[in-house]
């Protein structure tokens, strides 16, 4: 085996982020350069020493495994921090937070904050349920934006007068499609850095849908019918609380 | 098989005994350990690098890229804050280890 085709078997097993990715390959690389070096000086040919080289760095799936162990490995911390905004989802459902515009401006700002930083410092394991509760909010507020322009449009339609006034018709209208483009321009990021993470991240989104489509089915959306809305809480709680042990699991 | 098991179970301790010494880069601990243990021990990539990257994800170690000797880019390991006290800790642990050992071992008179 040549030494490019034992890096890019390498390359083809090692399921982690790309800038990772390429600083094991240049490592190993080094190393075999370092070694084919050493048997030449000691006389064998070009030829064979690369062969011998390569052979002996292995199997290149089972260092990739080896690797993949090594680096993806998750400590307590990451843990607790892949744990925390499952339970804080738990809690807002729990103590009925969720009514409170505050509590729900506070978690979505720190939920985007954090994945940010972590996102910067090289996107660890823990940073995608931050990052999957940061992407939830656009998109479940697509549906109410949706909801608004379908009423909006009735109106316009049946000769009324559109909800919330033009200007602010107009920016929910662009809302959705420049939202929609920053979504897929993250996630793109993100599932090239780790699909299977990202599809991990996207595990509360159907629950958070149904959740959403209860609340508006039995009228807790629009119509101030809040001790109805708060009846699927505890069972929401649940859920939010089974995703963290999940994830620690 | 024995032997294999006690180098792995000691893997990480012998490179941070070494790395305290001096930063060095993978090939150049291949060679220093295989040297220094008289042939003893002789690491290979798929035991060498992952335990390199385990210790540098616990903070144990720092990798960073920087010109060898020849000029060539290499990334060279040195150890932390954190790898010093826990190479104390594993030295330590070793010495009580091996004395027991020895103890159990040396004829009964």
């Amino acid at each position: 085996m040549k030494l490019f085709s034992l890096l890019g078997l390498l390359e083809q097993n090692l399921h982690m982020a790309p800038t990772k990715r390429v600083e094991i390959l240049a490592e190993l690389q080094t190393h075999v350069d370092d070694r084919i070096q050493e048997l030449q000086s000691n006389g064998i040919s070009s030829v064979d020493a690369q062969e011998r080289a390569v052979l002996e760095v292995g199997d290149p799936a089972q260092l990739a495994g080896a690797y993949y162990n090594a680096h993806e490995t998750g400590s307590w911390r990451d843990v607790g921090m892949a744990t925390v905004p499952h339970l804080a989802l738990a809690a807002i459902f729990a103590f009925h937070l969720w009514t409170d515009l505050l509590w729900v401006v506070v978690a979505i700002s720190a939920a985007t904050f954090i994945a940010g930083v972590a996102w910067r410092k090289g996107a660890p394991q823990w940073a995608f349920p931050w990052l999957g509760y940061a992407l939830a909010a656009p998109m479940l507020s697509w549906s109410l934006a949706m909801v608004a322009i379908a009423y909006g449009g009735w109106m316009l339609l049946t000769g009324g007068d559109i909800p919330l006034g033009a200007p602010l018709y107009l920016g929910i209208v662009l809302y959705i499609p420049l939202s929609m483009l920053l979504v897929i321009r993250i996630v793109r990021k993100a599932v090239r850095h780790d699909w299977l993470m990202v599809s991990l991240a996207a595990l509360p989104l159907p629950f958070f849908a149904t959740w959403m489509f209860m609340l508006h089915w039995r009228q807790g959306t629009l119509a101030p019918n809040k001790a109805r809305a708060l009846e699927y809480d505890a069972d929401t709680a649940v859920v939010f609380l089974a995703l963290a042990i999940t994830t620690a699991m | 098989m024995y032997q294999k098991e006690l180098l792995k179970g000691n893997t990480e301790t012998l490179l941070l005994a070494l790395l305290v010494q001096e930063p060095m880069y993978g090939y150049q601990i291949v060679k220093e350990i295989e040297q220094r243990s008289s042939g003893y021990f002789l690491f290979r990539e798929g035991t060498l690098y992952p335990a390199l990257h385990r210790l540098e994800k616990a903070g144990l170690i720092n990798g960073a890229w920087a010109p060898s000797p020849s000029r060539q880019q290499r990334r060279y390991y040195s150890v932390s804050e954190r790898g010093l006290r826990e190479l104390r800790r594993k030295r330590a642990e070793w010495r009580d280890f091996t004395q027991a050992v020895n103890l159990v071992m040396q004829p009964s008179r």
